[in-house]
């Protein structure tokens, strides 16, 4: 009697375990995804408010594009707090719910992208007044290379990253319980938010090749620009390698990047017609472009890179390359970008780059540069590795 | 993470959480209009005398300065606004801004609205009428004012945050890597 009834409390105990799992990841991969098309409503805002800044002039403090970005920072801040409220109600009533996600300040319960999401768009939330605030000091600009700027999109770069974290998980969690299905759409979304990671903080290197950016060092002139893309790339696509168990990874989140910087192309300078009418504004010059500005200034070789990259991890995993060789490797690939900043606005910028600092200016730009690399690339493939393994 | 760093990450997030709040709050709440006016002008736009109410004033640079206007003596016709304010070009560099304007329900001919000042400074309401006896056009300058400014050198300290958090965490992974490696495995 007693076995029978052990055995009924096994089975019926078990159950809702495997449902409550299903459960777990069924509202992370909803928030998950929710949190994502935050990030991406936040970038796709960024780049029209680009181009109103720069065609228009900086008007109201609540234009469309603010509003658009607003929007997006409140989707991902509002996904991040939801996921963690839930969870920490499910942890009170299932162990297995605590078992597979991370506590915090002994209260919460939660997958870590979660936090990571919430953190990141309650950032971006204090940086948009903050940065209303620095314009009535300092006055309306159009560099993308002022402290609340970059913590704005910073922030919302850093949500992109809990929107990979929280999907990873969610794949790690279907897997185990053999839902192809769902791993697919996770890891598909994955891609999509280190993609969307990517851009944003794409926007923000775009002042790195500003003449007015350059370091000097004595007689030399330096330029970041390799060193902070070098980091960039090393490190999204070296994430995407190890996270991500699929061929193709990287050259997966660079088409994704391609995608989005396609959508601004798309819809931008429609937008910005569209609503100039509407709220009866004037261009600054007669002339102004027929797409996005920031789509003109998207960079191009990261294609490059992420294809070798690609080729280069299969290669290492069939010939079991050392991790050395291997980190070399990566570092390399990704400082292509770095070295060679093509954008289809202007094909010949990697020679005005050349010209603006001179041979020795840009071999010196490229060593640190590589030494960027390296720091993305091991970065990288920490966290690339953590994701392996967490919460699932 | 050590529990300390748990709650003080969490600290930092309440506090930040009422500031934004607070701030949106103040932000609404400035683009009220009160019950008295802080400054009255009276300006005569080509053939129409008009009072210029601001209930804010000097105006808070990067928040809604709330006006209304109304014509100093009955008009036939009806009378069209378009308000607008304008920066001193050689002040603080911004941009000319529209204000919005809805009729006020109290005054014939009056209206209210919210115009936008968005770096200190000098700053002119510019005030285009047009009603049947023509169009006029009147200007009222505003003094703007900011809170009391940062340094750049702490926006940029300020600014960076996200790039501390983000590299504490990298930092933490790999600790965590480190942790796991270490971590001897059990049958």
């Amino acid at each position: 009697m007693a076995k029978t009834l052990h055995g009924i409390a096994l089975s019926s105990s078990s159950k809702p375990s495997v449902l409550s799992l299903r459960a777990v990841w069924a509202l992370r991969l909803a928030l998950g995804l929710t949190a994502l098309l935050g990030a991406i409503v936040f970038l796709e805002g960024s780049s029209w408010d680009i181009q109103w800044h720069s065609l228009i002039g900086r008007d109201r403090t609540l234009i469309p594009p603010h509003v658009m970005m607003l929007i997006g920072v409140t989707i991902s801040g509002l996904s991040g707090l939801l996921t963690v409220c839930i969870e920490s109600l499910w942890a009170r009533r299932s162990e297995i719910v605590k078992k597979h996600s991370t506590n915090f300040v002994a209260i919460f319960y939660g997958p870590l992208g979660a936090y990571i999401v919430g953190f990141g768009a309650l950032l971006a939330a204090v940086a948009f007044p903050l940065d209303a605030y620095w314009h009535t000091l300092y006055g309306i600009d159009v560099r993308i290379w002022a402290p609340f700027h970059i913590m704005f999109a910073a922030s919302m770069g850093i949500v992109a990253l809990g929107a990979v974290y929280m999907l990873v998980s969610v794949a790690r969690l279907a897997k185990g319980q053999n839902d192809a299905l769902t791993t697919r759409v996770a890891y598909a979304g994955a891609v999509v938010a280190l993609a969307t990671m990517m851009s944003l903080f794409t926007i923000l290197l775009f002042d790195a090749l500003r003449g007015g950016n350059l370091l000097r060092l004595g007689s030399l002139r330096l330029s970041v620009f390799p060193l902070l893309s070098s980091i960039l790339i090393a490190f999204i696509f070296v994430v995407a390698v190890y996270a991500i168990p699929r061929r193709w990874a990287a050259t997966s989140v660079v088409t994704c990047y391609c995608l989005l910087a396609g959508v601004m192309a798309v819809f931008v300078q429609p937008a910005t017609d569209w609503l100039l009418t509407v709220e009866r504004l004037s261009y600054r010059r007669a002339s102004h472009p027929f797409t996005s500005l920031v789509a003109l200034q998207w960079f191009l070789t990261p294609i490059v890179a992420a294809i070798l990259i690609d080729v280069i991890i299969y290669q290492a995993r069939q010939k079991h390359w050392s991790q050395r060789k291997l980190t070399m490797s990566l570092a390399l690939c990704a400082l292509i970008s770095g070295a060679f900043p093509l954008v289809p606005g202007s094909p010949l910028l990697p020679v005005g780059q050349l010209l603006q600092v001179g041979v020795a200016g840009f071999a010196l730009s490229l060593l640190i540069g590589l030494g960027g690399s390296f720091l993305g690339t091991t970065f990288g493939r920490n966290v690339g590795e953590s994701l392996r393994t967490l919460e699932g | 993470m050590p529990k300390t760093l748990q709650f003080f990450l969490l600290a930092v997030g309440v506090i930040a959480l009422l500031a934004v709040l607070g701030e949106i709050g103040y932000s609404i709440a400035a683009t009220t209009h009160g019950n008295t006016p802080a400054r009255v002008v009276h300006v005569q736009a080509g053939p129409y005398p008009l009072t210029v109410n601001l209930y804010t004033y000097p105006a808070r640079a990067s928040y809604a300065l709330p006006f209304s206007i109304a014509p100093q003596q009955p008009i036939n016709g009806t009378l069209t606004y378009d308000i607008s304010s304008l920066p001193d070009p050689s002040d603080v560099p911004a941009t000319p801004v529209r204000a919005s304007v809805t009729p006020d329900p109290n005054v014939h001919n009056g209206i209210q609205g919210n115009a936008e000042i968005t770096v200190q400074g000098d700053w002119t309401l510019d005030i285009v009428v047009n009603g049947v006896a023509g169009s006029g056009e009147a200007s009222v300058p505003i003094v703007a004012t900011a809170p009391p400014a940062i340094p750049p050198w702490l926006g940029w300290v300020i600014g960076l945050i996200p790039f501390y958090g983000l590299l504490v965490f990298l930092l933490m992974q790999r600790g965590r890597k480190k942790r796991q490696e270490q971590t001897p495995v059990t049958a």
